[in-house]
């Protein structure tokens, strides 16, 4: 399936989207993936990198895999969901190659808005961020 | 199981809401507690689950599981 298309004016718009992945290939997939539909992407490995680019950018949409811990506690999608005051508008979509039931468990817990397995496809994960960006169905 | 597009969705005893989508993807609607998630925006959220993807939404009405299956995916679409 291809990717689905929307504009990428209005895309540009927005703060980038911060991918956070500590497997540099699969955070380049990522990050390819959304460029193709005209997202402004950026990416960050370490936990404590993405507390300060979230916080400085105010970014609305991280992309993130699951388990990534930072100085300020176990989880960064954590942190940052419970600074609502701070971050509003923030949407977190994990995008995770740990995939049991418990682990999408773990996410809900953590505070996250959507999860989408590596497993699934390019068309699932820009349609998801699509939909955190607010864009219409 | 239900057709999409227009169709009654299938509600369990479960409390759990089935619907198709407009793609065929079969998507499980639960609502659940949220006072312990971070970041909550209310009491409690609906989770839109499918086998490629999961969304949680915060604003529903309290009849949504009375929605066919056409306000049921706009419905899952918003956050």
């Amino acid at each position: 399936m291809g990717l689905p298309s929307f504009s990428p004016m209005l895309a540009s718009a927005l703060p980038p989207v911060l991918v956070v992945d500590d497997n540099p290939a699969e955070s380049a997939v990522t990050l390819v993936n959304l460029g193709a539909v005209g997202f402004a992407a950026v990416a960050e490995s370490e936990g404590d990198d993405v507390l300060q680019r979230a916080r400085r950018s105010l970014t609305h949409v991280l992309v993130s895999e699951l388990y990534v811990p930072c100085a300020e506690g176990d989880c960064v999608v954590r942190v940052l969901k419970s600074e609502r005051a701070r971050l509003p508008r923030l949407q977190v979509l994990i995008h995770t190659r740990h995939t049991t039931d418990l682990d999408a468990e773990w996410a809900l817990a953590a505070g996250c808005d959507a999860f989408v397995p590596k497993g699934a496809s390019a068309a699932v994960l820009v349609r998801e961020v699509r939909r955190l960006e607010g864009f219409a169905k | 199981m239900t057709a999409s597009g227009g169709s009654k969705p299938l509600r369990t005893g479960r409390g759990e809401v089935n619907f198709v989508d407009n793609e065929e993807v079969l998507w499980t609607v639960t609502e659940r507690d949220a006072h312990d998630v971070p970041g909550k925006r209310g009491a409690r959220c609906l989770i839109f689950a499918s086998s490629d993807a999961i969304r949680r939404v915060w604003e529903y009405p309290a009849g949504w599981r009375d929605l066919l299956t056409p306000s049921l995916i706009a419905l899952s679409w918003s956050r």
